[in-house]
């Protein structure tokens, strides 16, 4: 069991408590007999929705029985008959499996939603104390747009843009040669990236986030975590990708560099507490009726049938084949992806690898890293071809692309992996704009990031001095500061915006606020980098330490993160950039939560899902 | 606090959560026989890549553990199971399982030396991972193969993993980890084998084809029914 799992699930167990607590709890006027049973109201306290959007209700009472004045009222009407519905009464226990166990009465309205704006009062009564929560309906607002774009660079934070731009630019004399995509947006803001369990969040709690316009917890998509140990059960948010679909018939698009089942993409439109379940996520659009019209990216592995040599299911179900029959044209390699888009196919699935797929710079330069034996489109070709594919529906279209591992190579400290990876993911939003220009410019692009890495640069190195200096402290003077740090001596002669070559004389000094025991040497690794690895090979939660094959030659540093099992950097804290451009950016040019996020890119297209058309009354602008 | 106990429960379910949540295919598999488990890659936590330490080929004086006549120390088995009923159900699998060969090798030696390396020609997207003609012409042959362990929870076992490169996770255990696909699941016809992190060299009869059994939930490609496990130093 993995020390840093149990930490994840420590810090979920506080964040529920806190909700819990958090949850308004008037003074009882009950005589002091026993004390009333712990209650959990989902969706929790302060949580927004769009008028007409669906979601669960979850009402959870730790007792082995529901107290006699056991009543749930929304503004001080009955819950049936305010909602319309009797609920589904359910129970469980949980506990460690030795004991002890905590009974739970429990329940569950489903696909309730608020036909108006306005604020509601939930109160819960049992056991002589009442816990209330309050839920705001918000008003829909139009600003005329008809697509969404939303690319999310995982784990990307701003000095991970400064430095990629750094790289791929230049800078001249303190300016620099060339602006980012992303840095010519009409707005720019900050996003909140914490989850309802813990400051720090993951991938899934974050991007369901932007998706849902709710919180969830680490580990989940599209749902409020509750206590049965049920992963599928868990009370439902309506995604963004659901709503436009059910309600205005847009066309949905995925593009990732990742799995497509990975938390991520999946976030567009899975609903589980259990982000690895991905053969479940895989049937997921399949067995809901949810078809986004493009699927790119890699995880064949998720989608052939268990005696499948290569196979991750656990079923006799072929994807590939089901998908086909939905009316998918499906194709393996970038150039039967080209090939396809001769007439665009009304639904495309194209999928590249049998896993993640390779980055930018193992697919580009370091070519003996190649993990597929397929051609891989990149970033770029994926986001353009799906761009083509989804324009062709008349009501619009929602398109989420993901450079996935920026956070896949800054967790192994991987600096130029993620920064290549970053380059690429600027390319695809500069393809996207010009796509955008010619063909449909009342299309709102937002660009964000799910959560940073705490990356900086704080020097540049002098390569030679540091491959030949024989002591540590020789090694460290070859690090310059200030006026010593100079700049890095990337070439880009041939303008494609990626260095001509990522060996170089000059390097930056680059390193993240969090890592395990390991070896910097500053400089590009020819095989994707493993800093530390498990003292003990049998147990991957012993003590992480330096991986003698990685960085021989670098400054060993002494580790900062639990060293139990913790081989890579983490997720940090920082809120994240948020970039837009198109009619409705301007809600974007602010401090937000990261839920927000979601009615930014409702209020753009004027979603409102309570209107026969879905449409909000009228454009504001 | 206003509710001590309470806390303290909420927290263990949350942490039988994470058990049943990450690692579930393990726990509770696991301890009847020896399921690969199902794909478990995604986590809150990173996920590094799952080959930290290269393998250097194996090589040097073999060091003899065990034979089928049997005389290893005995140890605690990680199954639940009789000794050896691993091997049975799995064998019982076998049999319906032949892969169909059209280019039959054959081979003047044996057992015949094969390396990971040889046993796919590619990845196809669609048709998975392709065997080579070496590989299932092996089927039922007697093969001789180099590798390592994969962590067990236990410290004996009558059936392992043996793995292409030293994998620095339990592949069980690790919710950020997953199985590679160079992987070949060994049963010790003799007794239970001491756990080693020394590249080891498995001689016994091959079974090649997907064997995925109902009860125990194991699935395999390549099963080697192993006489001898060497330790190579
Ligand atoms: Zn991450």
């Amino acid at each position: 069991m993995s020390k840093r799992l149990l930490t994840v699930y420590r810090l979920f167990a506080i964040g529920l408590i806190l909700a819990m607590l958090l949850a308004v709890r008037p003074a009882s006027q009950a005589t002091a007999q026993q004390e009333a049973p712990p209650v959990l109201i989902l969706p929790i306290d302060r949580a927004t929705f769009l008028p007409g959007a669906m979601f669960d209700v979850r009402i959870e009472v730790h007792a082995d029985e529901l107290p006699a004045d056991f009543a749930v009222t929304v503004d001080d009407q009955d819950a049936t008959k305010f909602f319309g519905a009797k609920a589904t009464e359910e129970s469980w226990e949980f506990g460690p499996e030795e004991g002890p166990l905590t009974p739970v009465q429990s329940l569950v309205w489903r696909e309730l939603s608020f036909s108006e704006p306005g604020d509601h009062t939930v109160a819960v009564t049992a056991g002589g104390e009442t816990t209330q929560v309050t839920w705001s309906v918000l008003e829909p607002q139009n600003a005329g747009a008809k697509n969404v774009i939303l690319f999310i660079a995982d784990g990307m934070s701003i000095a991970e843009i400064t430095a990629a731009r750094m790289m791929s630019r230049g800078n001249t004399e303190g300016k620099y040669n060339g602006a980012f995509a992303m840095d010519e947006m009409e707005e720019i803001g900050l996003v909140h990236t914490s989850g309802m369990d813990s400051m720090i969040t993951d991938s899934a709690n974050s991007a369901s986030a932007y998706n849902t316009g709710h919180k969830s917890a680490v580990n989940a998509l599209g749902v409020y975590p509750d206590t049965s140990a049920e992963t599928t059960d868990d009370p439902m948010q309506e995604t963004f990708a659901e709503m436009v679909k059910r309600t205005r018939d847009m066309a949905v698009g995925i593009v990732t560099t990742a799995n497509w089942t990975d938390a991520t993409p999946a976030a567009v439109f899975a609903h589980t507490r259990r982000r690895s379940d991905q053969n479940y996520i895989a049937a997921e659009p399949l067995d809901d009726g949810l078809l986004p019209e493009v699927i790119l990216g890699g995880g064949s592995r998720h989608m052939l049938a268990q005696d499948t040599p290569g196979s991750r299911r656990d079923d006799d179900r072929d994807l590939f084949t089901e998908y086909e029959d939905a009316g998918y044209t499906v194709v393996t390699t970038a150039a039967d992806m080209e090939a396809a888009m001769a007439t665009p196919p009304e639904r495309l699935l194209g999928l590249f690898h049998s896993n993640n797929m390779d980055v930018w710079l193992d697919r580009n330069v370091y070519t003996d890293n190649i993990t597929a034996d397929t051609d891989q489109p990149g970033l770029v070709e994926m986001t353009t071809t799906a761009l083509d594919v989804l324009n062709q529906n008349e009501n619009g279209f929602y398109l989420q692309v993901e450079a996935a591992s920026v956070d896949k190579q800054m967790h192994p400290l991987d600096y130029e992996r993620a920064l290549a990876d970053l380059i690429e993911f600027d390319e695809a939003i500069a393809a996207a704009q010009e796509w955008v220009q010619a063909n449909a410019p009342d299309t709102l692009i937002v660009v964000t990031a799910d959560h940073g890495h705490g990356f900086d640069v704080y020097g540049g190195v002098d390569v030679e001095a540091f491959n030949a200096a024989t002591t540590d402290d020789e090694k460290r003077a070859a690090i310059g500061t200030y006026a010593d740090a100079g700049y890095p001596d990337y070439v880009d002669a041939d303008g494609d915006h990626f260095p001509d070559s990522w060996v170089v004389k000059r390097t930056m000094a680059m390193f993240v606020n969090n890592f395990p025991d390991y070896t910097e040497d500053f400089q590009v690794s020819p095989v994707p980098r493993v800093p530390a690895i498990p003292s003990d090979p049998e147990d991957d939660s012993s003590r992480a330490v330096d991986n003698p094959d990685d960085d021989p030659n670098g400054i060993p540093l002494q580790g900062n993160l639990p060293v139990a099992g913790a081989t890579t950097g983490v997720h940090t804290m920082q809120d994240v950039p948020i970039f837009a451009s198109g009619p409705g950016a301007e809600f974007f040019g602010r401090v937000m939560d990261n839920t927000e996020v979601f009615f930014g890119m409702a209020d753009a297209i004027g979603l409102d899902p309570s209107a026969a058309d879905g449409l909000a009354v009228a454009a504001t602008k | 606090m206003r509710y001590p106990i309470y806390l303290i429960t909420i927290l263990f379910i949350l942490l039988s959560l994470t058990l049943s949540a990450c690692s579930g295919a393990a726990a509770s598999e696991v301890s009847r026989v020896t399921p690969l488990p199902t794909a478990v890659d995604a986590t809150a936590t990173p996920t590094v890549a799952s080959t930290p330490t290269p393998t250097a080929s194996p090589t040097l004086t073999p060091v003899v553990l065990t034979t089928a006549d049997g005389a290893a120390t005995p140890l605690p088995l990680s199954n639940d199971l009789p000794e050896g009923s691993a091997a049975a159900i799995a064998a019982a699998t076998d049999i319906a399982l032949k892969p169909t060969v059209e280019n039959r090798l054959t081979f003047d030696q044996s057992p015949v030396p094969i390396k990971f390396a040889e046993f796919y020609e590619k990845y196809d997207i669609r048709k998975g991972l392709i065997l080579t003609d070496k590989l299932v012409s092996l089927d039922g042959q007697t093969v001789t193969m180099e590798g390592y362990m994969a962590p067990p929870l236990k410290s004996a076992l009558d059936f392992f993993v043996l793995t292409r490169v030293r994998l620095a996770f339990c592949p069980f255990c690790s919710s950020a980890a997953d199985w590679p696909d160079d992987i070949a699941l060994v049963y010790l016809v003799g007794d239970a084998v001491p756990v080693t992190i020394q590249p080891v060299r498995v001689t016994g009869r091959m079974e090649v084809g997907i064997s995925h059994d109902e009860e125990t939930g194991m699935v395999s490609l390549v099963r080697i029914y192993a006489d001898k496990v060497e330790v190579l130093q």
